[in-house]
C-alpha cells in the first residue's frame, strides 16, 4: 500500500505540471543597430547597416524527445536595425524545463512582417533572400556601399541558457543575430579576426560599391583566409554567404549547432 | 523501496558506456613526385617534408546535453559554428613525415566505440612543411621553388566514414596528404620580387596560397583499412 502511494504519488505529480509561455524574441545589439566601430577591426574598418533583414522560420522549442513542444508560426522580416529586442511570437508549452529549440533562417515564399515594414517584406520576397544587409564600409579613408541579399538555408539547433517554462508563467529565449560574422577572415578557426580591407579592394570598377560579382572575382586563398574544412569556398562571396549562416546565436552569446 | 523509482529514473536517464579500442594509425603521401599543375605546368618536387601532431578524430555532432557527458572533450569552431562532435579517438604525438617515402606508422590511437565523421591534425612549427623542388611552365620555363611554412593551426573537417566496433576492429587508419592538392593554389607566374631565382613565400601572394592549400581539409584524407 506504502510503496502504491509512493509510484501514484509521482505518476501524479508528472502529468500535473502544468502549462507555462515560452516567448522568443531577436536582436540584433548594437553593431546591428548603430555601428561596427573600428577597434573591432584587425585592419581599422568601421561599418554601418542601414539595413539588416533577416527571415525566421519554423520556430520551435522542442521536448526531451525532439518533438516540438511549442511552435511560432509563419516566416517572419525582421529589420534588426531597429531598436531591440523584438518579441517574434509566444507558445504556450508544458511546464518544464528545456535545452533544446530551433529556428530556420531561409528564403519563404510567403513573408509576414515581424518588425519590417511592408515594402521590405515585398522586397525579401522578390530577392527570394533570407539575409539582407545594406551598408557603408570604411577602411583607410575609403568608403564603399553595398547591398547584399543571401539566399542561404540555415536550421539553427540551440541550447537556450537555462530555460524553465513555470506553470502559469513565462520564460524566454533571444534569437541574437551577430552583424560582425560577416567580415571574419576564417570560417572556422577560433582565432578568426574581423576584416574589412579585402571588401574594400574588391571594388574593381571603383564606383564606391562593392557588389556580389566582384565579391565573386577575388580568391579568398590570395587574401590569406582560413576556409576550415569547407574546401568548396574559393571566393570571397561564397566566404561572406558562408558566413551568413552563422549570424544567428542563442541568448547573446550562445552558440548554435547549425544544418549547413 | 522508497529509493526504487529515483533508481530506475537515475538508471533510464545515464548514457550508454562506450567501450574503448586500440586503433593503428599510419600516415603517407599521396601521388607521385611529378604531377600536372593548372595551365599545363609540370610540377616535380624534389622534397615534401610535413611535421604533423596530435591526431583527433570525431564523431558526428549533436545538440543534446548527452553529448556533453562525453569522456573525452568536445571540439568545436568558431566562428564557423560548423561544430565538429566528440573527439573519439585521440593520438598525440609529433612525427615528421615524408611526403615522398614509405608510410609512417604512428602507433595507436584510442578510441571510443561509435561512428566518426571528421578528424583533425596540428600543424606547428617554424618549417612544419617543406615543399621545393621546379615547376616546367608550358614554354619550357623552369620555375624552381622552396616553400617552407611556418605554422600554428589545425587542418580541420577532414572527412572519414568509419566505424569503431571493438568486436570488428578496423586494421587501421590512414592519414595521407596530398601535395598535388596543398599547390594547386599557386600561381607558377608569380614575379620573382627578390630576384633569387626561386619561388618562396616571399614572392607576390605564395605566402598566402601556400599555407591556404597546406591547411586546405581537400588536401587530406581518412581513410579506414578494414
Amino acid at each position: 500500500m506504502h510503496r502504491f502511494t509512493i509510484l501514484t504519488a509521482s505518476l501524479l505529480a508528472v502529468g500535473c505540471a502544468g502549462e507555462g509561455t515560452w516567448v522568443l524574441e531577436t536582436w540584433g545589439e548594437d553593431y546591428i543597430e548603430q555601428a561596427i566601430p573600428a577597434d573591432v577591426f584587425a585592419d581599422g574598418c568601421d561599418l554601418v547597416y542601414d539595413t539588416f533583414l533577416v527571415v525566421d522560420s519554423e520556430l520551435a522549442l522542442m521536448d526531451g524527445d525532439g518533438e516540438p513542444a511549442g511552435t511560432i508560426d509563419g516566416a517572419l522580416v525582421f529589420d534588426m536595425t531597429q531598436v531591440g529586442p523584438h518579441e517574434i511570437g509566444s507558445a504556450v508549452v508544458p511546464a518544464t524545463h528545456y535545452d533544446e529549440a530551433h529556428w530556420r533562417i531561409a528564403p519563404m515564399a510567403a513573408l509576414a512582417a515581424g518588425n519590417a515594414t511592408t515594402a521590405q517584406v515585398t522586397r525579401m520576397e522578390e530577392l527570394g533572400a533570407a539575409v539582407y544587409a545594406e551598408g557603408a564600409l570604411t577602411c583607410g579613408g575609403t568608403t564603399v556601399g553595398f547591398a547584399w541579399a543571401f539566399d542561404t538555408d540555415t536550421t539553427y539547433h540551440c541550447e537556450p541558457e537555462d530555460l524553465t517554462i513555470p506553470a502559469g508563467g513565462e520564460d524566454s529565449t533571444q534569437l541574437t543575430v551577430h552583424g560582425d560574422h560577416l567580415f571574419y577572415d576564417g570560417l572556422e578557426n577560433e582565432d578568426a579576426a574581423v576584416r574589412g580591407q579585402a571588401i574594400v579592394d574588391a571594388d574593381a570598377d571603383g564606383d564606391g560599391f562593392v557588389t556580389q560579382a566582384e565579391l565573386q572575382a577575388v580568391s579568398v586563398a590570395n587574401l590569406g583566409y582560413d576556409v576550415g574544412s569547407h574546401a568548396e569556398v574559393e571566393d570571397l562571396w561564397a566566404h561572406l554567404s558562408f558566413l551568413s549562416r552563422t549570424l544567428g546565436h542563442v541568448d547573446g552569446e550562445g552558440h548554435c549547432q547549425v544544418d549547413l | 523501496m522508497r529509493t526504487l523509482p529515483f533508481v530506475c529514473l537515475l538508471a533510464a536517464c545515464a548514457p550508454e558506456a562506450r567501450r574503448s579500442a586500440q586503433v593503428p594509425m599510419l600516415a603517407t603521401g599521396a601521388g607521385a613526385a611529378s604531377f600536372p599543375a593548372a595551365g599545363e605546368v609540370e610540377v616535380i618536387l624534389a622534397q615534401a617534408l610535413v611535421t604533423i601532431a596530435d591526431l583527433r578524430l570525431e564523431s558526428p555532432p549533436e545538440v543534446s546535453l548527452l553529448s556533453r557527458l562525453a569522456p573525452l572533450r568536445s571540439a568545436h569552431a568558431h566562428p564557423g559554428h560548423d561544430f565538429s562532435g566528440n573527439v573519439a579517438c585521440e593520438l598525440l604525438g609529433v612525427w615528421d613525415l615524408d611526403l615522398l617515402g614509405e608510410p609512417l606508422d604512428l602507433g595507436e590511437a584510442t578510441c571510443l566505440e561509435g561512428a566518426l565523421a571528421t578528424g583533425r591534425v596540428l600543424l606547428s612549427g617554424d618549417a612544419v612543411v617543406v615543399l621545393e623542388g621546379e615547376a616546367v611552365l608550358p614554354d619550357d620555363t623552369v620555375r624552381a621553388f622552396a616553400f617552407e611554412l611556418p605554422l600554428d593551426e589545425e587542418v580541420v573537417g577532414i572527412p572519414i566514414d568509419a566505424t569503431i566496433d571493438p568486436d570488428d576492429l578496423l586494421a587501421s587508419i590512414t592519414l595521407t596528404a596530398q601535395p598535388a592538392t596543398m599547390l594547386s593554389w599557386v600561381d607558377w607566374n608569380t614575379e620573382d620580387a627578390d630576384s633569387d631565382d626561386l619561388l618562396t613565400l616571399s614572392d607576390g601572394l605564395l605566402a598566402n596560397t601556400v599555407p591556404f592549400g597546406a591547411l586546405s581539409s581537400s588536401s587530406w584524407t581518412l581513410t579506414p583499412n578494414p
